[in-house]
């Protein structure tokens, strides 16, 4: 079977720390609190009133029709212009997107629609923007990229499935050239959702700490194109970072909560590792799935501490929350910047550590350090675990 | 590559025997019609329902209690897909690959339902796990003790064979010995309303489950396209329709088509595609992700019977179309 070595060539980052990989980087490096208030709908019923929201992407300007779409549409569009805004015209083989929500403000205003007994003008584009494919549809079209979609929803763990799917296609060589990413907008639904399950916090979010209460929501996209190494050298094009492996587990235990033994991230990690021919201790820093929850942090750290034991770790949801489908995308793009910058990036608003477990977080500013191997960490709903192993090259 | 079909298993309108289905289906008996009522508006929509006696039977295993038709359904079909294999051996290497177009659609418009009407603080913390794409596939891989790869693929009618494709994917990479690819959908009037709005409207819509268990040794087998082509006009679509289909079968003439027609205008696309033809959305109505399954397993049991070539080609309504050819 064919192995080809598989590269980032490109890639695009919309999130609460900036709308594009430059702005990202500058509030990466000085680790910037993008949380707020939420303005979108109404939260003063929940406990939690904050998340990591994208105001509205810029770059986007010369696309005026994009004026009328769902935000999501608008962070992937953004997201993948500035992915292949180096490649010409671009026709990749295939583009596989993560996301967990998809437009659902769509569907919500659909429903609100019967509530309110007032017939819109509008159903007919709710109905249409609201399937998961739309706001990647919206983007491909903007952009005149022509390319089957496939979308990826294993729930927080997606975007790192959809970067992992996209590097076997290309390394079996099944594919050359895979868009891939994930992106997820704050909605209604899932932030009532998370409330409900009182898994999101009135506090600031702080992963790993002993304190910590649980998560805040975020939003963006982050999209790469993805290539093999002979294609991207063969067209003289920058290359990014190494994707090395991806491994993924499931741990079977319940529908919401990962096992405490911290069994399955133990599992994606050393599949990754296994994947990528790396040994545990070459990894110099991990990108923690570090959502905050009670659940989440102790099992992803009994894990962490059984499989990297030496390196540092930081979840970077402390700055711009959960955005859940694309989580994985844009943590993976966290970790390319931070490579490509020389640091690593900061666990926001540590103040405890866990007296269960010894790891060495990069706790609340950003640690000087030239990363050459790192892993990103996701955990889903129904027992998700990926891992995606990334070098410099 | 192909790979083999070596289970299958699904849950139809028109019931969950394997062999019980197929025989209606040859013999024109269609799966009888209900209706579904927009509650607020009192807008009536035909749909072809599994029976409820079918939830009855599921909801006595103990993870299932709480969840939504469409993982019963997808549970069902995946443990009927194993059985009929004679799949008894260890999970370890054993892949799930789960198809759906809308999701677990009924939880997710009673979660919002309650917040919408009462207000955020009144979601319920039982359904809005169910919500999720991902959650049907998730009780699958618990009844089975799946613990590799697991992953959700949300699409058109597409989301059924790019399923497939990634299964024939993992197999190819030996990631997995064996992989279910299960598709599963579940009828609700918000879904009846929401394409009827959008001018989409089918034969009669439906619900259910479909699954194959896939491996790399069986005289049936399944090939497919690594990914799926985009179309833009009906002409457009019959064009690359066409173009998957002479690159699948090559100098091969199939001898069945089994259409994915449920009486729309996407009809259109495989209008001209040749070989003895069965509809089975004309029995079962459709069900989108699920039903391009259950055109696959139609595939699977006509190669059963009398070798040959099926031709299966699939057209979503969000611009993409696949095909597979299963053979024996």
């Amino acid at each position: 079977m064919s192995r080809r070595r598989v590269v980032v060539s490109g890639m695009g980052c919309v999130s609460p720390l900036g709308s594009n990989c430059t702005e990202t980087t500058e509030a990466l490096r000085e680790a910037r609190d993008c949380v707020t208030p939420v303005r979108a709908f109404d939260v003063s019923q929940c406990k939690c009133r904050t998340a990591g929201q994208v105001d509205d992407p810029g770059g986007v300007e010369g696309f005026p029709r994009s004026r009328r779409w769902n935000p999501a549409s608008r962070m992937m569009l953004a997201a993948t212009l500035e992915a292949i805004v180096l490649h010409g015209r671009f026709t990749p083989d295939a583009v596989i997107i993560a996301t967990t929500s998809g437009g659902m403000t769509f569907g919500e205003n659909f429903y609100r629609m019967f509530l309110h007994g007032e017939r819109s003008p509008q159903a007919a584009r709710w109905v249409r923007e609201y399937v998961p494919q739309q706001p990647v549809r919206d983007a491909l079209d903007a952009l005149g990229v022509e390319a089957p979609i496939r979308i990826v929803s294993n729930a927080c763990a997606s975007g790192t499935n959809a970067i992992g799917a996209a590097f076997h296609l290309i390394r079996s060589g099944r594919a050359e050239r895979v868009l891939c990413g994930g992106y997820d907008a704050l909605c209604e639904l899932v932030f009532a959702g998370f409330s409900s399950l009182q898994a999101a916090t009135g506090d600031k979010c702080r992963p790993f700490d002993a304190g910590r209460t649980g998560l805040v929501l975020g939003e963006g996209a982050a999209v790469f194109v993805l290539e093999s190494l002979d294609s991207a050298r063969a067209a003289g094009r920058e290359i990014l970072a190494e994707v090395a492996g991806y491994g993924a587990a499931n741990d079977n235990f319940h529908l919401t909560q990962p096992n405490p033994d911290g069994s399955g991230p133990r599992a994606s990690m050393e599949s990754a590792l296994a994947d990528a021919g790396w040994s545990a201790d070459s990894v110099d820093y991990v990108n923690a799935h570090g959502t905050a929850t009670t659940f989440n942090d102790a099992c992803e750290a009994r894990a962490l501490a059984a499989t990297c034991p030496q390196a540092a770790i930081s979840s970077t949801k402390g700055q711009m929350g959960h955005s859940l489908g694309a989580a994985g995308a844009i943590e993976a793009a966290f970790c390319v910047l931070a490579m490509r910058a020389g640091f690593l990036p900061a666990n926001l608003n540590f103040r405890t550590p866990d007296p269960d477990v010894a790891l060495d977080i990069v706790a609340n500013t950003t640690r000087p350090h030239a990363a050459r191997r790192v892993l990103s960490n996701s955990l889903g709903f129904g027992g998700s675990n990926a891992t995606l192993a990334l070098a410099t090259l | 590559m192909s790979v083999a079909v070596q289970g299958c298993g699904w849950v139809t309108p028109l019931g969950r025997d394997l062999q019980g289905v197929w025989t209606a289906l040859k013999n024109g008996i269609s799966a009888p019609v209900s209706e579904l009522k927009n509650p607020f508006t009192g807008t009536p929509h035909a749909v072809r329902r599994v029976d409820e006696q079918f939830f009855s039977d599921t909801a006595r295993q103990p993870r299932l209690r709480r969840s939504s038709a469409i993982s019963h359904m997808a549970v069902a079909a995946a443990m009927d897909a194993c059985r009929d294999a004679d799949h008894t051996a260890g999970n370890d290497r054993l892949a799930l690959l789960f198809a759906t177009t809308n999701g677990g659609v009924i939880y997710t418009r009673r979660f919002f339902a309650d917040v919408a009407e009462r207000g955020a603080h009144s979601g319920s913390p039982l359904l809005f796990p169910e919500t999720v794409y991902n959650a049907p596939a998730s009780h699958v891989a618990a009844a089975l003790g799946i613990a590799g790869t697991v992953s959700t693929m949300v699409n058109d009618a597409t989301a059924g064979i790019d399923a497939v494709a990634a299964a024939i994917e993992l197999l190819e990479s030996d990631a997995c010995d064996r992989c279910l690819v299960v598709a599963a959908e579940e009828a609700d009037w918000i879904i009846c309303d929401g394409y009827a709005t959008w001018n989409y409207r089918p034969v009669i819509f439906s619900e259910g489950a479909g699954a194959l268990l896939l491996g790399r040794d069986g005289d049936v087998r399944i090939d497919c396209p690594p990914t799926c082509r985009t179309y833009r006009t009906i002409p457009d679509g019959r064009r690359a329709m066409k173009d998957v289909v002479a690159r699948l079968c090559g100098d091969r003439t199939p001898d069945l088509l089994i259409s994915p027609a449920s009486g729309t205008r996407f009809d259109g696309i495989v209008s001209e595609l040749p070989g003895h033809l069965l509809q089975p959305g004309q029995a079962l109505g459709e069900a989108f992700a699920a039903s391009t399954v259950f055109q696959l397993i139609c595939g699977v049991l006509a190669r059963r019977e009398t070798p040959g070539l099926s031709l299966v080609p699939v057209v979503g309504l969000h611009g993409q179309l696949s095909a597979a050819t299963i053979t024996r």
